[in-house]
């Protein structure tokens, strides 16, 4: 059976696509090295949208003659003040424009005025170089290092050098926790239960936050701080399965990148990357759940547990609530055998 | 889309969901159709394949292996059927994978063209992204902003009654033609018009500059009167239009399939419709489709259908459910005492890993209580959306895997607890959720869902009466004595607030008297003096449900689960 990925890799090469929604602009070309914070693609979005009525405003009998009465036209920029339309005569009757933009359009005599509006800007996500460009549209980054993809993020970007806060990443992080040692670094902790080391870590500031997991109703305060959060297992109280503590641990100090930009309607995950000075090769996104793979147990019980997969067990095994399922056989880093749901794993490799 | 084979025999169906791409293969067995077989993949419309080909691929892999019989060569399916038993005669595609589609609904008054016209964008996976009708307060400008940054994907308009107003439905057209002269024209959203059709060459006109316009028709083409049938067929073709950019793979396969791929909810709420016309009852026939990030539920009555697509499941579909009900309202389910930080990130993390299963007596019982939960605000906004009161149903037909993979008893039990309709009702369940694949093959092959619905592929879970009575929790309201074929009888005494199963096996038929000992309302839709009824036993027999409506659960902590366990046992849970 065919099953997701979730990776965990000491080096890859990796390929991520950044691409725009609408059309834009492309900030690098082919070969440049990027940083993962760096701005790789803007496009403009629109601007709130007045609509001058010329012909009612100077009194004009019809749109026609409204339209020989205006002074700009589509695509020119304006500025608050500007005379957009003029009447003849001795006092002629002026219509202004009330704000700084651009005529987007002119319609049955009104002039429709397109405010500046902000700007939709991408970022790179991952440090490497520039090894595609789609013009307008976006790029294609390829780099080598460490990678390890989460289950939750926040929507943001950033790095910093990671620190590992707690040593068994299962304890729970506390304002008191934080020290002045952790201010721009990426700090790896195992659990949150409280909105204020959130707040806190913010306020030190930390540039990005790796947890084991966190309390669902926490999810609102994690999305509104401004660094990024990676939630590694999930809702509720899980310790980080150990075959991804271990890694973060050898790559301790070294600078890393967590991309907390997800799409999960598209399975997308969060990501951690660590660039490497090493070639990686690229990675399988899926696998075969067989003997001996290195599995994670997804949901209660033994949420967030690593393990080795010991046999997929035949046909279908009855669960203690009834269920009947296809299950496997897995044994745990306690070394206990356990049988789970084979939905309820994940392969990590 | 290739022609359908009027010799055809053997179908596929092929189902895109948003965790499981599915294969069911449909043949003929002794002359009549049969569902032979099923398979379940991952789907791959997303990361990191971002092309369905993959999916299908696997899930015909694995058919192969569980039939055996040969459907790829080379990776290719085979298609048509050869000789040998090669391949297979018709192909149908539905799918369920990918966001909502985006839509903007634009109409004259707010409770007659824009109300029709809500309901048929909430018809499909939707989000209604914006709604604008002549009392809308907002300036002008406001308007064109509010559908620039509501980014549509597809831009309904209807308004104006055959023979009705074309001033005002010129105003919207106006409207619109200025939202797209101002979108980019990569962006473009599809445009649909469901209006006064006097209007339509004007609407064309204006707006054909800006892509091709759908005219369908009107929706409303009276205050009084709603059609949405023939807008809802268009409308499904839209959406796989739309779907064709987002679904990679999606526009290949439509060439080699027999119908164009069409969306689950749309062939589901066909098999409903259908279910309505062969029913004849005064009551609707109600079909739920309890999916991972959308609930399908459809109300048909003689042929009138009813359709409406959540955005509530048992995967994705927990956030919304979340964000709409208190915790509350799922935990007052529970029959056990779990804190409500590990219900609430149980079903959050339910959310990250959709095709998880519960695997304890306890995580099952959250997923269950939520399922309560959805079907409950699935069914209250049906009934607001409709303005039908919508209580008594006939037949029940359900399906989705936490309907399906879980005890009968406990199924039957969700759906009275979630759906609590009044009367008499016949619960069938769709275990293997061939309902929407038959709505597809029905285009393709009118006998093939008439035969599979006759065979053994549905299970009947029972029939439930529902009386209502104002009486006390306890007090006596009825006798139920059973008359069975062979003549033997059994009688039994029904109280308030509880649960009966009565001693009717699967399969076997009995008429069952109520003998009312209080005032008792036995079935709303039938004659009062109706209390005679022919019942054929289910897999769970037959119920009594004097819970009373809407069902009441103790203040009490401690008396609520007590009461629920109670239930549950009453019906051998």
């Amino acid at each position: 059976m065919i099953t997701p990925v979730t990776h965990l890799l000491p080096l890859t090469h990796l390929r991520r696509d950044r691409m725009l929604p609408i059309r834009g602009r492309v900030l690098f070309n082919v070969g440049d090295e990027v940083k993962a914070t760096d701005i790789v693609a803007e496009a403009d979005q629109h601007g709130d949208h007045l609509i001058l009525d010329v012909r009612r405003a100077l009194s004009l009998r019809n749109p026609e003659e409204a339209n020989k009465r205006m002074r700009y036209k589509v695509g020119e920029k304006v500025e608050k003040g500007d005379i957009l339309a003029q009447t003849g005569g001795i006092i002629p009757r002026v219509l202004r424009a009330q704000a700084n933009g651009k005529v987007i359009g002119i319609h049955r005599g009104q002039i429709i005025l397109e405010a500046a509006g902000s700007k939709l800007q991408i970022r790179a996500g991952i440090s490497g170089r520039v090894t595609e460009v789609l013009p307008d549209r976006g790029l294609v980054i390829e780099g080598d290092g460490a990678l390890l993809q989460g289950v939750w993020g926040n929507g943001k970007i950033a790095s910093g050098m990671l620190l590992i806060k707690d040593r068994s990443a299962d304890d729970e992080l506390t304002r008191a926790s934080l020290n002045a040692d952790m201010r721009g670094a990426v700090v790896l902790a195992g659990h949150v239960t409280t909105k204020e080391p959130l707040i806190a870590a913010q306020e030190l500031p930390i540039n990005g936050l790796i947890l084991a997991s966190m309390t669902a109703d926490l999810m609102q305060t994690a999305v509104k701080v401004n660094y990024p959060i990676i939630l590694m297992e999930g809702f509720g109280r899980m310790p980080l399965n150990q075959a991804a503590f271990n890694l973060l641990s050898t790559n301790e100090k070294r600078d890393i990148t967590l991309n907390g930009v997800w799409d999960a309607d598209h399975h997308e995950k969060p990501e951690l990357f660590i660039p490497l000075p090493a070639q990686g090769t690229p990675a399988q996104d899926y696998s075969e759940l067989t003997r001996g793979k290195t599995v994670r147990v997804t949901v209660p019980p033994y949420a967030g547990q690593s393990a080795l997969l010991v046999t997929i067990r035949h046909g279908l095994t009855l669960l203690a609530n009834s269920q009947r399922v296809n299950a496997a056989d897995i044994q745990l880093s306690t070394t206990q055998i356990v049988t789970v749901p084979l939905a309820n794993l994940d392969v990590l490799e | 889309m290739s022609t359908p084979n009027a010799e055809a025999e053997s179908l596929l169906s092929i189902e895109i969901g948003t965790i499981h791409t599915r294969a069911l293969l449909f043949d003929l067995v002794d002359g009549q159709y049969r569902f032979l077989g099923a398979s379940r993949v991952p789907s791959t419309f997303g990361a990191p394949y971002y092309d369905i080909s993959e999916g299908i691929y696997q899930a015909l892999k694995q058919l192969q292996d569980g039939t055996a019989r040969v459907f790829l060569e080379d990776s290719r399916l085979v298609i048509p059927g050869r000789a040998d038993g090669a391949g297979i005669d018709s192909l149908v595609l539905i799918y369920t994978a990918g966001p909502g589609l985006r839509i903007a609904v634009l109409g004259l008054l707010e409770d007659v063209s824009l109300e029709s016209a809500s309901r048929l964008a909430a018809s499909t996976q939707s989000v209604l992204v914006e709604a604008i009708g002549l009392n809308d307060h907002r300036k002008h400008e406001e308007q064109i902003d509010a559908l620039l940054k509501a980014k549509p994907d597809l831009i309904l308009i209807a308004g104006g009654t055959e023979k009705g107003s074309t001033r005002s439905v010129g105003k919207i057209v106006d409207l619109v033609s200025m939202v797209l002269q101002l979108t980019p024209e990569d962006r473009l959203p599809e445009i649909m018009y469901a209006g006064n059709q006097a209007m339509q060459n004007h609407v064309t006109e204006a707006l054909s500059r800006f892509g091709a316009v759908q005219v369908v028709p009107n929706v409303r083409p009276t205050i009084e009167n709603e059609v949405l049938a023939p807008a809802q067929e268009m409308l499904a073709r839209t959406v796989t239009r739309i779907r064709n950019q987002h679904l990679g793979g999606l526009q290949a396969y439509a060439s080699i399939t027999s119908a164009a791929p069409a969306p689950s909810s749309h062939t589901f709420g066909r098999m409903i419709r259908y279910f309505s016309q062969i029913n004849n009852s005064q009551k609707s026939v109600l079909g739920v489709d309890l999916g991972a990030s959308y609930t399908t539920l459809a109300t048909a009555q003689q042929g009138k259908l009813e359709l409406s697509v959540y955005n509530l499941g048992m995967g994705a579909g927990l956030q919304p459910a979340l964000e709409k009900s208190e915790l509350a309202e799922i935990t007052r389910w529970l029959p056990m005492q779990i804190p409500d930080d590990e219900v609430r990130d149980y079903l959050w993390q339910k959310t990250l890993f959709p095709a998880s299963i519960p695997a304890t007596v306890e995580t099952l019982a959250i997923e269950q209580a939520a399922a309560r939960q959805i079907l409950a605000l699935a069914l209250r906004t049906h009934r607001k959306r409709y303005k039908n009161p919508l209580q008594s149903f006939e037949p029940v037909l359900v399906s989705g895997a936490t309907l399906a993979h879980t005890s009968p008893a406990q199924t039957l039990l969700m759906l009275l607890d979630g759906l609590q309709p009044v009367g008499t009702t016949t619960f069938v369940l769709d275990p293997y959720g061939l309902m929407p694949a038959l709505g597809a093959a029905a285009e393709v092959n009118a006998m093939l869902p008439v035969q599979v619905v006759e065979s053994n592929a549905f299970v009947n879970l029972g029939t439930v009466l529902s009386p209502l009575s104002n009486d006390r929790y306890g007090t006596s309201i009825m006798n139920a004595r059973i008359e069975y074929e062979s003549g033997e009888e059994s009688r039994h005494e029904i109280r308030q607030g509880n649960l009966y199963q009565l001693p009717i096996q699967p399969g076997q038929t009995a008429r069952i008297h109520l003998e009312p000992l209080r005032p008792v309302e036995i079935d709303p839709m039938h004659n009062s003096d109706t209390r005679s009824f022919k019942v054929i036993g289910g897999i769970c027999g037959t119920v009594i449900d004097a819970r009373g409506r809407s069902i009441t659960l103790p203040a009490d902590d401690s008396r609520r689960r007590d009461m629920l366990k109670k239930w549950a046992m009453a019906l051998g849970s």
